[in-house]
């Protein structure tokens, strides 16, 4: 057995990101990780690559422990890794890149320039090896990545999202290039959200991390009826599925959107409408757009094309102070409270925009309906709650300012079963008061059922969208395109 | 001899013949102390670029190796009438075992924290020098009056300084130009690029951070050691102050951090420049250094912050690249 990890866990404060974690792989395997957000993927992989030390269980590289070993340590025993971000060397040169993973094993120049020129030729990249690596675009990034890892002579290969961000053409061009580097034989963990190149790679699952969005969650909620949730929608008052962002006037209309990071493409094209007083889902792997279309509607990251209509007026290009006060909110991933001030502080933070002083007791007061626990820690600093607490302070902190529009970007990652239905009862309720709700989620069972409308991203385009209904019952849909918690659970190890 | 050598064999030429060019001139013994004092400030720039530059991890309180390596010499002449010279390894030692007790600690902090932290130091350093009688407190300590021979390194005339400056910097420039080239090079700069996907390269980031500051705080000791052998004194404003760790950052990031020839570059435009304001104003005047580091610091954040290196680089290509344009045209 080449790799044991064994009931890994990590807690991140009072955040259970990974629980009993167990996965063996050996030599000679490739080995996919798949599961939505928040089922620990990243922190089960940076465990095993040393990033991160695991908060309970043990992992075991060749017999040899390496549970608390540093970073380095696990590339010297040979475990090499690469980053959903490439973390290049910008001003290095691309082949001084690859050295640096060369020196490891070769200590004289000139070995560790021919070691680091072979990696480079078998990745296509030695005809620019003494360019500027800073010149490569995410392609030859994550090119880069792979040499540099391979110039390490690794034994095991921990591949983190080779692909995002790639065209179809790159993907395929990638796929090949980690075929050629198993067939050297190198065992390959690799995760991936584009779920055709694990499916079709004919590659193990190997697990299914965390037990927040089991199977068994999951399934038994989408069998209640919609609206069956205690505080019932009138059937008046629910509007047509098929007319929803469709037909009906949008009071937001994003229109093939594009924004890059640079080099990085962090959304191609996308287009979506959300109609007055509906529910919209946007849903998608990770890396496949979400937040970054959610922070463009909120001004938080530029424009680089495309529109964004509120209500008939073009908001693309303002600053985020800006787009508040026309009364759109974001509630972002990772929740971003002001740890170091109280819970009423933040909520008051949130209300800023308020140009009326009289509309604030009102707001605080309905904060606080809407979240008694939040009222009981009212004074209490935001950084020593829960994170279900804490997902309720950003959320209450987002309505502070009245919006019309609530965006919420993956508010169930990383909270327990039992909290993320508390939260979406609270979501029905709010969207049963009139107010319109643009939700980012990857945990696709739970955002259909509340969402009317959904549009579903990939590598940074809307690739298919319909009434949450429809989606909801296409298995095919759900197996490639968000790679729900079934699949995986089927081939658990 | 391809081009490329022409500019670094110039500039060492006229490096050379710089004291006897200046002999006939009006004010040569000015004109020789001030490339003297040049040549310092570039040793210590050096120094703090192996760590600061490479490295990427920029330290402001490298006066208190300096002070180490000035300190410890005057102290062995103070109590023993050794040469000062033979306190030299010993100021060597003492800055190296600073480096390796300070850093293990202050390394756990990542960039504008590591700066703050080796300020503070630094600056503890300084007050408790200023305050501890054996080391002359605020006074300072003296070195010998007049030469007993040459090992004392006393010399009326600033010529011979000059030549031994210039000797250690090109010790220290070729130190520099073999770390750059070996594995503990690559490795320093992969920190400075991505200190996570360094170490997840199998680079040990804490002990070759560790190494790096050991091997600066040795040579900028060597400078310290320097300036007390030309000046015959150090007090803790001039050994320890935070202007001597200052000097240093500013003098290797206008001529480019990182870069082997920085902070030499850096020197020859800052030095002169010091000098010719200090001696138009009049007095030391440390108030108008501050003015001009503070300018020299606002035009590398606004403009290049690669330094001189980077702007002139940048100014050939697009000269380089000019008459193509016009042939396309």
């Amino acid at each position: 057995m080449l790799l044991e990890a064994e009931r890994v866990s990590r807690s991140f404060g009072g955040f259970l990101a990974l629980s009993d974690a167990t996965l063996t792989v050996e030599a000679g395997e490739i080995v996919g990780l798949i599961g939505p957000n928040g089922a620990g993927k990243s922190t089960f992989f940076n465990c095993v690559a040393g990033d991160l030390a695991p908060s309970g269980g043990r992992i075991r590289f060749n017999g040899i422990d390496v549970t608390y070993a540093p970073a380095e340590r696990h590339a010297e025993l040979g475990i090499g890794r690469t980053f959903q971000v490439p973390a290049t060397f910008e001003e290095l040169s691309i082949l001084d890149n690859a050295m640096v993973g060369a020196f490891l094993r070769h200590h004289r120049r000139a070995d560790a320039e021919a070691k680091a020129m072979e990696m480079l030729r078998l990745t296509g990249l030695d005809q620019i090896a003494r360019q500027r690596a800073g010149i490569l675009g995410t392609p030859g990034r994550k090119r880069l990545g792979i040499a540099r890892v391979l110039a390490t002579e690794p034994r095991l290969m921990l591949l983190d999202e080779a692909l995002a961000g790639l065209t179809p053409s790159e993907i395929q061009q990638a796929i090949e290039l980690v075929r050629r580097i198993h067939a050297t034989g190198i065992t390959i963990v690799i995760v991936e959200h584009i779920m055709e190149v694990i499916l079709a790679g004919r590659a193990r699952p190997g697990l299914q991390p965390g037990p927040h969005y089991r199977a068994g969650n999951t399934a038994g909620r989408r069998e209640r009826p919609k609206g069956d949730r205690g505080l019932s929608r009138p059937p008046s008052e629910a509007p047509a599925p098929t007319s929803l962002g469709m037909t009906a006037t949008p009071a937001l209309e994003v229109a093939n959107l594009q924004v890059r990071y640079g080099d990085l493409v962090g959304v191609a094209d996308v287009s979506l409408r959300v109609a007055e007083g509906t529910v919209v889902a946007l849903l998608g792997s990770n890396g496949a757009g979400k937040t970054t279309t959610l922070n463009a509607i909120a001004g938080l990251v530029r424009v680089s094309a495309g529109s964004i209509a509120w209500r008939g007026m073009e908001i693309a290009g303002l600053p985020a102070h800006a787009i508040v006060p026309r009364g759109l909110a974001l509630s972002p991933e990772g929740w971003r409270l002001f740890v170091q001030q109280t819970v009423e502080q933040n909520l008051l933070l949130g209300a800023t925009v308020l140009t009326d002083r009289a509309q604030l007791a009102p707001l605080l007061e309905r904060a606080y309906q809407l979240f008694p626990r939040l009222a009981e820690r009212r004074r209490q600093r935001a950084g020593t709650l829960s994170g279900g607490e804490r997902q309720m302070l950003a959320l209450g902190r987002a309505l502070m300012s009245d919006p019309k529009l609530l965006m919420l970007d993956e508010p169930s990652l990383g909270l327990a079963p039992a909290v993320v239905e508390q939260l979406y009862d609270t979501l029905d309720r709010l969207h049963q008061h009139g107010l319109t709700i643009l939700l980012a989620e990857q945990s696709v069972p739970l955002a259909l059922e509340i969402a009317d409308y959904a549009y579903v991203l990939q590598t940074g385009r809307t690739v298919l969208e319909g009434p949450a209904e429809q989606l909801e019952r296409d298995e095919q849909v759900q197996r490639i395109y968000l790679g729900i918690a079934e699949t995986a659970g089927e081939h658990r190890a | 001899m391809s081009r490329r050598h022409v500019p670094p064999l110039a500039l060492a030429a006229a490096l050379l013949l710089y004291p006897l060019a200046v002999s006939g001139l009006n004010g040569a013994a000015f004109l020789q102390d001030v490339g003297a004092t040049l040549l310092l400030a570039a040793i210590s720039a050096s120094a703090w670029n192996i760590v600061g530059g490479y490295a990427g991890q920029v330290s402001v309180g490298h006066a208190m190796f300096f002070g180490a390596g000035a300190y410890v010499p005057l102290l062995v002449f103070d109590l023993w009438q050794w040469p000062p010279l033979v306190g030299m390894p010993l100021g060597i030692a003492a800055a190296v075992l600073i480096a390796l007790v300070i850093g293990t600690p202050t390394f756990r902090l990542q960039g504008h924290y590591f700066s703050m932290a080796t300020i503070a130091v630094a600056e503890l350093v300084r007050i408790v020098v200023s305050n501890w009688d054996l080391l002359g407190a605020s006074i300072g300590i003296q070195g010998p009056a007049t030469a007993r021979g040459w090992w004392d390194l006393t010399f009326r005339s600033s010529v011979p300084y000059y030549y031994i400056f210039l000797g250690v910097l090109a010790v220290v420039l070729y130190a520099t130009y073999r770390m750059e080239r070996s594995r503990f090079g690559y490795y320093l700069r992969a920190i400075r690029a991505g200190e996570r996907a360094a170490a997840s390269l199998g680079v040990p980031v804490r002990r070759t951070k560790l190494m790096a500051l050991a091997t600066s705080a040795a040579f900028t000791a060597i400078a310290g050691s320097l300036y007390a052998f030309k000046l015959g004194y150090v007090n803790p404003e001039a050994g320890l102050g935070i202007l001597v760790s200052v000097q240093m950052v500013i003098t290797a990031a206008l001529g480019g951090a990182g870069r082997l020839v920085g902070p030499l570059i850096g020197a020859i435009v800052l030095v002169p420049l010091q000098s010719a304001t200090n001696s138009w104003f009049g007095g030391s005047g440390t108030g108008l250094t501050y003015i001009l580091y503070g300018g020299i610091i606002l035009l590398l954040a606004r403009f290049e912050p690669g330094g001189l290196i980077v702007l002139w680089q940048r100014l050939r290509a697009t000269f380089a690249s000019k008459p193509e344009a016009v042939h396309a045209a």
